[in-house]
């Protein structure tokens, strides 16, 4: 069946033999053992953190901004919304959801790019860094706007 | 890893062609996701206005409030929308679900996205 085709098919299909599931770039020399110990070890975090920011994410558009009346809120506005306890444990929920979220998901691009294993542990560091400053940053600056 | 390896890694997932409904399904998933990551750390700055009390806050609205802004917003929510839905298929794939009929899940993410996406365009430009 197989064999070289008359007419070269081009920029359709998968090369002649590729079996399903063929992937570009998969010849590509890969370390296997240390993709395999270390691209799963997160996922059932992401997949709970996304499950959370389903809920969170969609009570914070919903209500900051389809519920409101232009669309954004203003000042004393944002102040009464974070006043009510609900509210507030929604958002801090979802600052702490969503910077999990976003950082893991950074760093399995930067994991999928296989970098040695020094700038990975270097690159880790920092993801954590920024995640660790935007928490502190949100959750003081909720209380910040919370006492003014 | 050399460098001229990651950067083949990385080119590599540019080629659109030879590929199966899963690789555009990660691939959108990736660019939307790091399009939020992105637009998250936007939001963090401008946020840092409320500590500027109402004067600082209430002047931005009507930026944000413009149409271009509003086209982002739309951009924007499309992006969520479907990358929570492509996650919800994820999910059931990496549980074992579906496994069979993943294309067939990303092309009901596709639909449902570009729906739900209109709905929320409308709202955000219309309504």
């Amino acid at each position: 069946m197989s064999g070289p085709s008359l007419r070269p098919r081009r920029f359709a299909g998968r090369p002649p033999g590729a079996l399903p599931g063929y992937v570009p770039g998969a010849d590509i020399p890969t370390d296997d053992q240390r993709a395999s110990s270390r691209a799963g070890s997160m996922w059932l975090v992401k997949a709970a953190t996304g499950v959370l920011l389903v809920v969170f994410l969609g009570t914070h558009l919903v209500a900051q901004h389809f519920l409101v009346e232009g669309g954004l809120r203003d000042y004393d506005a944002v102040v009464a919304y974070l006043r009510h306890p609900v509210a507030l444990v929604a958002e801090l929920g979802l600052l702490v959801t969503v910077i999990v979220h976003a950082a893991l998901g950074v760093r399995a691009v930067l994991v999928d790019l296989l970098p040695g294993e020094r700038a990975l542990r270097r690159a880790t560091w920092i993801i954590g860094m920024v995640a660790m400053v935007s928490l502190v940053y949100g959750i003081g600056l909720t209380l910040v706007v919370l006492g003014g | 890893m050399t460098r001229a390896g990651v950067r083949r890694r990385a080119t590599a997932w540019m080629t659109p062609r030879w590929r199966d409904p899963g690789w555009y399904a990660f691939v959108l998933n990736r660019f939307t996701g790091l399009i939020l990551v992105a637009y998250l750390l936007a939001h963090f700055v401008v946020l840092s206005r409320l500590t500027a009390g109402s004067e600082g806050w209430n002047d931005l609205l009507g930026l944000f409030g413009s149409r271009p802004f509003l086209v982002g917003d739309v951009l924007l929510v499309s992006a969520v929308i479907f990358h929570g839905l492509n996650g919800v298929r994820v999910i059931l794939l990496t549980l074992g679900r579906g496994t069979r009929r993943s294309g067939l899940m990303f092309g009901v993410v596709l639909v449902a996205s570009a729906a739900l996406a209109a709905l929320a365009a409308w709202g955000i430009l219309f309504a």
